[in-house]
Parts: structure tokens; sequence; C-alpha cells
């Protein structure tokens, strides 16, 4: 697909080119959103708001960097921003430092499909969930993420070592009782 | 590295992560988008009507039309005046034939008024007695009448002197349609008199004639600069002169009004940050809001409401910036080169810089300018007016205690605005072209900047020196 013409006919403000873009990249968006929210009606909510920045800003998107990134970037941060803004999050937001737990390295082999792995993250309480979404699949670093949310690196790193351990813990609780239903038929 | 192996697993999981959104979303979207669009489009067509009725009327009023009918009421004061004036003057100058005089003034005021009012505007029986010349000839002819002074005031003096001589009954009766029926009514009155003593007559009229054309003229060339001047000073005070306005100076934002000290607002002063309680919890408080640079630019028509009141309305652009320190800005990844919309910055401590938050308005300024004193060589005015302001665009960051973070929302701005203008100027150049006045200028925004965030309850404060070009100042 040729996003400089889709972006072009887009800031012509043509209908078609709208929708084409926001069918191509709706759906990787909306797992963006899914990750950070606990509903998928709120997920939808981030996804609207994030696609009318998309389209309102357009305009300042410049063609040599890649577009689907600089959408994505949009989506986290309007989900960053819904979550500071809705009560029902705002409760479970709260970035407290804590003792840092030693993580196992005895990592394990991701074997849940990408839906059944998202659905962990959000059973993490949300300040884990974002710091863990934000380190793990956006890739910034603790400090970035200080930055952007306004609270020490350290912060940062303590509760992103937590939010990994009960993610790895689930994982493993996962596989096992799926062994064992796999032994359990056999 | 074990956790470099976790995150990619997640990573790469997560890139698969693929969900369709229900149908309703895109119709959300593609509802605001269409918003906006239509938004952009009312404010635009606002705009071009707004500049397209202050161009409209700033021609119409300088038409040559609309001046000329505003003229002929000055022209027909000054005729009025005029006959009433060699009313008098002739009962002065004939003293010895004061049958004769008297009947002759009396009818030289009739016809004068019978052509008075015709001059005023008796279009019906002027008509009548031009039956043959089609209706836009008439039209003009009357307008050509009625819009030059002199050949008004001429045509009325001869009304006045051409009955009392017998010798020009032919002339009075080539002359009788384009008066009309009155002066000719008037006239039969005067010819019965006369032909009682014609040498008798001829005698009065000569030493009437002599001393009446004489008077005539005097009042003529008196009656010609009293028009001139009357009609000058009813030209310039129902004209509107077109003028630019530009205004620079400081703009900041304050609770109070003129009180400038600017502390957090109160959502902020009441984090748990301030009281101590924080629980491990960063909660910040803004940096300080200070003032910075505004400017104003725009266009006005002016008129003249009195000798020394003046009355303007036109339409300004005006922007207001404030300035405060913030931290880092969000971009640090370099994965994209594209700008972000929200462009966050963190309030981080080490290497803070300062912001500049511009807000741009749209303005619409009516107010009324006073002279004082009766110096014409330095006049010094004062000016006071009301502002009807919308906000098109601002950059204004705003604060997130509970992240502490600095972040864009314009929704959080107040849009329309209410406000006040003051401001001294004197005249420091004119010539037939333009004029120009300068002088101190102070605006104060009634409306509040903001309901919530940073700018809460808050309200702009302008300080600066203006000046007003007005032009064909003559």
């Amino acid at each position: 697909m040729d996003y400089n013409k889709l972006v072009r006919d887009a800031l012509k403000l043509e209908p078609e080119a709208q929708r084409r873009l926001y069918e191509h990249f709706a759906p990787v968006m909306l797992g963006v959103c899914f990750r950070y929210t606990k509903t998928t009606s709120d997920a939808e909510d981030v996804l609207q708001d994030g696609f009318v920045k998309v389209f309102k800003y357009l305009s300042q998107y410049k063609s040599e960097g890649e577009l689907g990134g600089w959408i994505r970037k949009i989506m986290v941060n309007t989900a960053l921003n819904f979550l500071k803004t809705n009560k029902k999050y705002q409760n479970d937001l709260m970035y407290n430092e804590m003792t840092l737990h030693p993580v196992s390295t005895d990592d394990p082999q991701i074997q849940l499909q990408a839906k059944e792995l998202s659905e962990l993250i959000r059973q993490l309480p949300t300040g884990y969930q974002t710091i863990f979404n934000l380190h793990a699949v956006e890739g910034y670093s603790h400090v970035e993420i200080g930055s952007m949310l306004g609270i020490s690196d350290g912060t940062s790193r303590s509760q992103y070592s937590r939010a990994k351990s009960l993610i790895i813990e689930w994982i493993k609780k996962n596989s096992s009782q799926e062994k064992h239903e796999h032994y359990g038929r056999k | 590295m074990e956790e470099n192996k976790f995150e990619k697993q997640v990573r790469q999981k997560m890139d698969e992560l693929k969900i369709h959104p229900s149908e309703s979303v895109w119709e959300h979207v593609k509802t605001r988008i269409e918003k906006r669009k239509k938004r952009k489009g009312v404010i635009l067509i606002f705009l071009l009507l707004f500049i397209t009725a202050l161009t409209g009327s700033y021609w119409f009023l300088n038409s040559p039309d609309h001046a000329g009918s505003k003229n002929n009421e000055a022209i027909n004061t000054n005729i009025e005046k005029q006959i009433e004036g060699q009313e008098v003057e002739n009962k002065n100058n004939v003293r010895e034939g004061k049958t004769v005089t008297g009947q002759l003034a009396t009818d030289q005021k009739k016809a004068s008024n019978n052509f008075s009012e015709k001059v005023k505007g008796d279009n019906k029986n002027f008509t009548e007695s031009h039956k043959p010349i089609n209706e836009n000839v008439k039209r003009n002819l009357f307008k050509k009448k009625t819009k030059g002074n002199l050949v008004a005031i001429v045509a009325s003096s001869e009304v006045a002197t051409m009955p009392v001589d017998e010798e020009n009954n032919d002339s009075v009766a080539a002359w009788q349609p384009n008066i009309g029926n009155d002066t000719n009514n008037a006239n039969d009155k005067v010819l019965p008199d006369i032909s009682i003593d014609s040498a008798k007559c001829e005698n009065y009229i000569a030493a009437i004639g002599d001393s009446t054309i004489e008077s005539k003229n005097k009042k003529d060339t008196t009656a010609k600069n009293i028009i001139a001047k009357k009609s000058a000073n009813i030209s310039s005070k129902n004209k509107w002169y077109v003028g630019v306005f530009i205004a620079g100076g400081i703009s900041h934002v304050g609770n109070q009004f003129l009180w400038l000290g600017n502390p957090p607002s109160a959502d902020y002063s009441q984090s748990p940050a301030n009281n101590g309680s924080t629980g491990g919890t960063v909660i910040p408080s803004p940096s300080q809001i200070k003032n910075s640079a505004g400017y104003v630019v725009g266009i006005f028509l002016e008129k003249n409401i009195s000798k020394k009141t003046k009355a303007s309305f036109g339409v300004n652009y005006k922007e207001f910036n404030t300035s405060n320190l913030v931290g880092q800005k969000n971009d640090t990844t370099g994965v994209l080169s594209g700008a972000f919309y929200y462009d966050y910055y963190s309030r981080n401590s080490i290497a803070r810089k300062q912001y500049n938050n511009n807000f741009k308005f749209i303005e619409l300024p009516l107010s009324i300018k006073v002279q004082f004193g009766d110096n014409e060589g330095f006049p010094v005015f004062w000016s006071g007016g009301i502002t009807l302001s919308r906000l098109v665009k601002s950059n204004a960051l705003q604060f997130d205690a509970s992240s502490g973070i600095y972040y864009k929302d314009n929704s959080l701005l107040n849009k329309t605005h209410l406000g006040f203008s003051t401001g001294l100027s004197t005249t420091i150049f004119q010539n037939r072209k333009f004029e120009m006045q300068f002088g101190p200028y102070f605006q104060y925004s009634a409306s509040q900047l903001a309901n919530q965030g940073l700018y809460n309850k808050k309200h702009f404060v302008f300080f600066g020196l203006h000046t007003e070009i007005l032009f064909e100042k003559k």
C-alpha cells in the first residue's frame, strides 16, 4: 500500500482515503488500545479519540517516518490520557515505589496466543499494566517512562519488575493447566 | 539476555494482536471529522461575510449618492436662511416704495418659498412640469438641481427679482414652467399692483434692482462660504473613515483584575503533593506562568458622532502569549520523525526550558473616542470600548498533577471572550491623505480563560502601545 498517496488523499479530505486509512490500521490499533484498558468498549473509545487526532494532525506527519508507528504513538498517548482522565482508572493508577522483587531468570516460553497474553496483561492493576505495556511492548526505557508518567525511573523499574513476575507466574500456571488438561485428555 | 528474550516474545505476540472494531467506531470518527470540517467552514464563511459587510458598508456610506442626499439637507437649510436674509435686505433698501416693495417682498418670499419647497423635494410638481422628459432624465435633473448649492441659490434669487419688471413678463412666463404652477400664481398677484403706476415702479425697481443685485452678490458669496463650511461639517460628520489598528505590548494572565501575581491555580495548590501526604506518589505543582509579548492588528471604520466624539467598530486579529518552564519533550524514542499532536513535556527539574503558550483570537471591537480640550494642533483622545473575541488557535500547555506532565488540551479553554479596552492617543502625523495617532493601550478580558486546568479562572491582561492610521483624512 502506498501510504504517502493515502496520506495525501486523506489530507485532501477525501472520505474514501480516510476510510481506507482507518480500515487498514484500525485492527492493529485496537489491539494496542485493548492492552491499555480493561474493557473492549473503553478500547474502542480510545481508538475513536485516537483516530480523530490522527486525522486532525495528519498534516504534521512527515513521510520519512513509518505511518503505522506514528499512529501507534498517538494511540498510546491517547490511551494514557484516557487512563488519567477516566475516574474508573484514576483510583487504580498509583505508581508507588516498592522493594524490587527478584525476577526469576527462568523465563517461560510463551505458548499463549496473542489474545490470551493480552488478556493476562489486562488482569494486572492499571499502574502495572501501563508500565508493562510501555516497557515490554512499546520498548520505552524506564527513564522515558518516568518522564512520561511523572514518576522516577526507579518506580517504573520496580513496578515493571512486579508486573513481569506476575505475568510469568500466570503464564506458567496457564501452561501447567494446559499440560494437565492435555495429559488428562490422554 | 533472558530479560530481552521475554520482552521480545511479548512484543512479537502483541504485534500479532489484531481486533476488528465495531462499525460504530468509524461512524463516530467520521461524524467528528465532518463536524470539524463544518466548523472550519462556518468560521471561514463568517469571516468572509463580515469582511464583505464591512467593505460594502464603507463603499455605500462613501458613495456620491449617499453623500449627496446628506448634503441636500444642508443646502435646503441654507437656501431658507438666504431667502430670509434677502427679504430683510429688500425691506431695508426699499423704504420709499412701501406698497410696491411690500407686495414685492411678499411675492418674492412666496415665489422663493415655492422654489425652496420644490428643491426640498416637491418632486411631484417638478415631474408634472417636465412631462415630456422621460423618468430617468427627470431623476437626474432633479438630482443635479438639488445637489448643486450654487445653482439652487442663484435660481432662488432670480425667482425673487424677476416679476418686478413689466418687460420681463415674457421671461417670467418663459421661466414659469421650470418652477411650477405655484410660482405662476404668485406672479399673477404681483402684476395688478405694478400696473397701477408703471413709471414710478420702474424707478423704484431700478433702485431695488441695483441694491438687490449688489446685496445678492455679497450674500451669495457669504452663503457660498457658509454652505461650503456647513456641508463640509455635515459631510465629515456623516463620513466613515477606514483605519488600521496596530498594538504591541505585554500580555499576561491573572486571577483578579490588574493583579498579576500568578501562583498555581487552586486545583494544584490543594494537591496531596503540597500537603506532604504523597504516600510515595509524585504529584508535583506546575511552574509559574509568566508574561510574554502580545500584539493586536486590525482594521476599523470610524465616524464622527459629534465635534469631539467618534465611534468605531472593526475586526482584529490578536495574539497573546504567556510562558512557563517545562521539562524534556517526550519524543525521545527517535522511532518517528513526525511531530506529535500533544507534544507533552515532563516537569523534570533538570534542563528545564521556557515554553511559549500562544493564544490566537479573532476579535470584534466596538469603541468610542473622546477628544480632550480644544487643542487642534495636539489633540489628545481617550478611547474606551468592548471587545468580543473568539479563540481560534492555541498551543497552550495544561498540567496534569497526577502524572506531572504538561500536555495540550484546548478543550479546557473557553473559546468566546468579552473584554474591555481603553487607551490614550494623540495625533503625531496628519496630512490630506491620512492621520496617525499613537499612545498607550490596555485591554482586559472579563471572561475567564478557562473553567478548569492550568488557566482556571484566569483573565487576560494586555498593556502596550498602539497606533491608529486613518485614511482619507482631508
